[in-house]
């Protein structure tokens, strides 16, 4: 009877049920954040023990700025995006969108750009750790272009206009945001040092 | 429209605006001591500084991460 009782009260409040989801999607997705974010650390780990604190003398640091900067500015995009659509703000939020998946773009072609002249073999100690922390650190950027690209085409609908409907937005920005914070410190580490 | 966020558009884009500048002055004094520090264990220390707060920034005021425990929809 009690849990008649709650399912019906469930029902009674759609709203405070979408929410209710919203908070335990968010918890998932912050603990798949996390699990990731130990196979970062363990490759930058690496790179210390491998290749201690050295870089390679002709690594294009130009290049490496660049890139950074392309990332984050896509980060403020990713966010300006989800603001909008949080705001009701639908033509906007896919604007912004759309421009986050450029600079994502961008910045894959940088680092291709950056292997294709890169002055060290892949055998080598900071070769290794450079070809390793970039691969999967783009393989991360790739795959959130495809979760931008999928929100991008089927928020053409106002499907993600109301509060909790918001949260695949939410999400699939969070992960950029992400993306962004493994790059935070993958960037000092394999451009900065000496 | 309750959407479950606090403050208007516009002063939510101001605030990521702010953050962005931010971590862009920071992105840029990682650049500048790196090339003008020598001393490794100097240049180290400051650069994982940086990062920290870098991250810090992002995870708060981008990635929201007190929405965890204090959800969205309370106002």
């Amino acid at each position: 009877m009690a849990a008649a009782v709650s399912h019906g009260h469930e029902h009674a409040d759609p709203v405070a049920h979408a929410w209710h989801r919203v908070r335990i999607n968010r918890l998932g997705l912050w603990l798949f954040l996390i699990s990731d974010g130990a196979l970062f650390a363990i490759f930058a780990a690496s790179r210390f023990y491998i290749a201690g604190t050295a870089i390679d003398a002709h690594l294009n640091q130009l290049l490496g700025l660049a890139i950074t900067s392309l990332l984050l500015l896509s980060s403020f995009s990713a966010y300006r995006a989800e603001t909008a659509f949080a705001h009701g703000n639908t033509a906007h939020g896919r604007t912004m969108l759309l421009a986050t998946i450029l600079m994502g773009l961008l910045f894959v072609g940088g680092v291709a750009y950056e292997w294709s002249i890169a002055e060290f073999a892949a055998s080598e100690a900071y070769g290794t750790a450079f070809f390793s922390m970039t691969g999967m650190h783009a393989f991360h950027v790739v795959t959130g272009l495809l979760f931008l690209g999928v929100i991008w085409a089927r928020s053409g609908s106002g499907r993600y206009s109301q509060g909790p409907q918001v949260w695949p937005v939410t999400a699939v920005v969070i992960y950029w945001h992400f993306v962004d914070v493994v790059w935070v410190f993958f960037y000092p580490t394999l451009y900065l040092l000496k | 429209m309750s959407n479950g966020n606090h403050g208007g558009e516009a002063a939510q884009q101001r605030r990521g605006l702010m953050v962005f500048l931010a971590l862009a002055v920071l992105t840029v004094v990682e650049y500048i001591v790196a090339v003008s520090l020598s001393s490794t264990p100097l240049l180290v220390t400051l650069l994982a500084l940086a990062a920290g707060a870098k991250c810090w920034a992002i995870t708060v005021y981008f990635m929201h991460v007190s929405r965890l425990w204090r959800g969205e929809e309370v106002h």
